[in-house]
């Protein structure tokens, strides 16, 4: 029991920290981390490291030269806690922190900026609806928030950051998604289907009037474990983000986008409680409304540990 | 009882002048309260109100008072620079009329004036 519990827990790991489009987005990257439930009264917590990329505009599916920022980039830290408040229900916090928020200009004179800061906080209540023991498959919706608590009018010189470098999103987002797994023997492989759909609300700020697009996401991931403490595999992951709207309910056409990712993963689990996991997000198809600068990769890793409180 | 009187009222009388003198001491002229520290914006001025995609302008604020300082925001764009002037400019997410706002300070207030630019589209239309 305690092996699949972590056999899943590994699985679920690495549907995880896709690169969000850098570009006219604000507030934690998409990191979604574990997916699974955690079992009654173990507290996973889980830190990890993410580093993103965008150099390359995009009009629609094609390369665009714009001479205006050469490259954006993003150093982020989060902090996930994962706790089994039944055998089914599982709370879940995230909290994020953007060591940078960077955008590099190719115009002559025009310094680059730099943004940090605390992110977005996550709350996510994920319960097993059904899970079958023999067959080994499970099914985990789940709903959760994400609320601005972090820096959003972050200026340098009394001069206000731009919207693409501030790190909190400066909205609420209501999140809902379902997590399927299902584990085979021989080979010991596992299957996992993650949809989620994301829905932000009106950034509250009294300097932008902006409501950023929904967006939705379908991740399908196979890993192979190589032995009991080893495994591999690749996720193929589609998000799509609609138009973002302003003022007078303005839609924001060079906004929103279609992309496929492709994301390897190696995780490797030690002395019971521990495992690292790393993996890297490459876009394979990008589809960007209008222009905007598109994201090249991004590599993520992560720690986690599980406590058990069932003794207690 | 004589005594006893002229011991209460001589103290008394003291008191009196010296508050009657503190009272009608003149006040020396403060320098910083003689000089006004009203703050006035007299131009906001951009050398483009309407510029494409990815262009920028320049911004110019010219303000009166003391110990000014000179905080800039926008809702859509980015800008480079500090101070009296600023550079603008915003990529094709921001195309519309965006509203830049120079608000200029010290330690008696602020005051704030904005500017509209026009972002147009980088393939020629609105």
């Amino acid at each position: 029991m305690i092996k699949k519990c972590l056999f899943l827990t590994l699985i679920s790991a690495f549907i995880a920290m896709s690169a969000n489009a850098q570009c006219c987005s604000a507030g934690n990257p998409f990191f979604f981390g574990e997916q699974s439930n955690i079992d009654y009264k173990k507290l996973q917590v889980i830190t990890g490291y993410k580093y993103s990329l965008s150099n390359q505009y995009y009009h629609e599916n094609k390369k665009e030269n714009i001479n205006f920022i050469d490259k954006a980039y993003f150093n982020y830290l989060n902090l996930q806690l994962i706790y089994g408040v039944t055998p089914r229900l599982s709370v879940q916090t995230d909290l994020g922190y953007f060591v940078n928020r960077t955008e590099q200009y190719v115009l002559e004179n025009w310094p680059s900026i730099r943004g940090y800061g605390l992110g977005d906080a996550g709350i996510t209540l994920k319960y097993c609806i059904y899970k079958n023991h023999i067959k080994n498959y499970a099914f985990i919706p789940s709903i959760g928030v994400k609320l601005p608590i972090g820096i959003f009018d972050q200026e340098v010189d009394h001069v206000k950051l731009p919207i693409t470098v501030q790190p909190s999103s400066g909205s609420f987002k209501y999140i809902t998604s379902l997590y399927f797994t299902k584990t085979f023997k021989e080979p010991h492989i596992n299957l996992s289907l993650f949809v989620s759909a994301e829905f932000p609300q009106l950034i509250q700020s009294e300097n932008f009037y902006y409501k950023y697009g929904n967006m939705f996401l379908f991740s399908a991931v196979g890993s192979w474990y190589m032995t009991n403490n080893i495994s591999i595999g690749i996720e193929g992951r589609y998000e799509n983000r609609r138009k973002s709207s302003r003022e007078n309910d303005q839609v924001v056409e060079s906004s929103g986008f279609s992309i496929v990712y492709a994301v390897p993963h190696f995780s490797y689990a030690f002395a019971k409680q521990w495992y690292i996991a790393l993996n890297a997000a490459i876009p394979t198809y990008k589809y960007y409304n209008g222009i905007q600068l598109s994201n090249a990769f991004s590599v993520a890793i992560r720690l986690s540990y599980t406590l058990n409180f069932e003794d207690f | 009882m004589k005594m006893r009187t002229i011991r209460i009222f001589i103290p008394l009388v003291i008191i009196a002048i010296m508050t009657l003198l503190v009272a009608c001491e003149e006040k020396p002229i403060d320098p910083i309260e003689n000089t006004t520290n009203e703050i006035t914006i007299d131009s906001l001025t951009a050398n483009y109100l309407s510029i494409k995609a990815w262009d920028s302008t320049t911004i110019n604020c010219y303000a009166q008072g003391e110990n000014l300082i000179y905080a800039w925001n926008c809702d859509h764009g980015n800008f480079n620079g500090e101070g009296t002037q600023i550079k603008y400019a915003a990529g094709e997410c921001c195309v519309g009329t965006n509203t830049i706002t120079c608000t200029v300070s010290n330690e008696t207030g602020e005051v704030s004036e904005d500017i509209l630019i026009e972002v147009t589209s980088y393939f020629g239309g609105k």
